[in-house]
């Protein structure tokens, strides 16, 4: 029995494919498809709120009766920088929650004194 | 001398007073607003059919929060919203929850805080769920009660609170009472919808929470809306931008981080998501160049992640 040459052809094609990583990198793609690249939103407002939050207690930082209080404790701006700058993500927003609220009650004072105790307590632990 | 008696019992009296409540005013917002109104405030709303539901004993917050999604036509039972809300070894209602129930059931929830917002909030027709402290700083007594109304004329507020429908109170006794709760308060609605008084940044949250709590339609349709109040809003072109990606239309998928990196451009996360929906595009060269971008401006923690995603550009 005579096998024709085309035949011979396709089947050497699909054994060769067969025998090969083709069909491992197809799969690959589409397990690669699957998973999207991008970076969510959610963690994008992660990253704004951080933001925020830092600029919400570097600007009060700037206040002079902020500094006022920092220099009788003997702080300088740039060290109470320092220290802000190393709060954690949830140190960090707790921070700033605590002085919008504080000011939202119109408690400025009890904003400062709050900025300064967080700002002593921490590296001192 | 009777007359003596009772005029130092009256300074007595008077001295008491000061030093319970202090020099200063406790009710700052409201004596600041009613001195120098605000002018794109009316002197009073009423929210019409804000529904009242009686409640149990300490389910102040399924309560409320029930009332709030039914006015918005959500309909949901005080016994549905209890487990995902009620905290029983508390016998309470933590505010966290309040806001992650609305999401889990679709909602957008937007916290708000002071007078100022509160009445700003009420007189767009939104009813406001807030949280307060009816008895002292020292032994607190936590509720939760939905406002709708207000008239400064009369300087009172109308509100549903615990057993009390259509309860009408002084706006000087409410300020009082949400101070020692910080002023918070809660504005649920529908999503797709804007929350005056509050910033771009509580909006995308709250667009964010919809996403993470398993309602990325709802998250879509909220960062939708928040693109038309704020048309450079990073966070919504990213989230739009992520979706055309994955319905593959990677042209508008483009076209939105285009837009995104042209308003931000230091935004990193931007500059990441273009190089790959430029490559998706078949934009190979320009991929090159916005993955090159983004790990410039990538810094700290994000750089190591950076530069393992996009290494596949860098070659």
């Amino acid at each position: 029995m005579k096998i024709p040459s085309s035949l011979k052809t396709i089947c050497a094609v699909v054994m060769a494919l067969l025998l090969s990583n083709v069909p491992h990198v197809l799969f690959a793609e589409t397990v690669k498809n699957s998973v999207s690249p991008m970076i969510p939103a959610a963690v994008v407002v992660e990253e704004l709120t951080r933001a925020q939050a830092l600029a919400n207690v570097q600007n009060f930082l700037k206040k002079p009766e902020v500094l006022n209080q920092l220099a009788k404790s003997g702080l300088s701006e740039k060290e109470a920088e320092l220290r802000i700058a190393s709060l954690s993500e949830t140190e960090l927003k707790q921070l700033s929650t605590q002085m919008d609220q504080a000011r939202a009650g119109g408690d400025i004072l009890v904003a400062i004194l709050l900025v300064v105790l967080i700002i002593f307590l921490i590296k001192r632990i | 001398m009777n007359q003596k008696l009772s005029l130092s019992i009256i300074i007595l009296l008077a001295f008491l007073s000061g030093g319970l409540f202090g020099c200063v005013s406790a009710t700052k917002q409201v004596d600041a607003l009613l001195a120098s109104p605000v002018t794109d405030l009316p002197r009073q709303h009423q929210i019409e059919g804000v529904p009242f539901i009686n409640q149990a004993a300490g389910h102040c917050g399924p309560a409320t929060l029930t009332m709030a999604m039914n006015w918005n036509g959500k309909q949901v039972t005080v016994d549905e919203l209890a487990p995902l809300v009620f905290t029983p070894g508390r016998n309470g209602t933590f505010q966290n929850d309040m806001i992650s129930a609305s999401r889990r059931l679709g909602m957008f929830a937007v916290p708000i805080e002071g007078i100022p917002a509160l009445l700003k909030e009420i007189s767009k027709g939104h009813p406001v769920i807030i949280f307060e402290n009816l008895a002292l700083e020292w032994i607190p007594q936590w509720h939760y009660a939905i406002v709708f109304g207000f008239d400064l004329e009369t300087q009172t507020v109308s509100m549903h609170s615990g057993p009390e429908a259509f309860k009408i109170w002084d706006i000087r006794k409410l300020e009082r009472s949400w101070k020692l709760a910080d002023y918070w308060g809660l504005v649920v609605l529908n999503p797709g919808q804007i929350v005056e008084s509050a910033s771009e940044l509580a909006h995308v949250t709250a667009a964010a929470g919809l996403e993470q709590a398993g309602n990325p339609k709802e998250a879509l349709t909220s960062y939708r809306a928040i693109l038309k109040k704020w048309p450079s809003s990073l966070a919504s072109l990213i989230a739009l931008a992520n979706d055309e990606y994955q319905k593959k239309n990677f042209e508008n998928s483009v076209q939105l981080l285009r837009l995104a990196v042209a308003e931000h451009p230091l935004a990193a996360s931007a500059w990441h998501n273009l190089a790959f929906a430029e490559d998706a595009a078949k934009k190979k060269k320009e991929a090159r160049a916005s993955a090159r971008r983004a790990l410039e401006l990538s810094s700290g923690a994000n750089r190591t992640q950076f530069e393992q995603s996009l290494r596949g550009f860098l070659n």
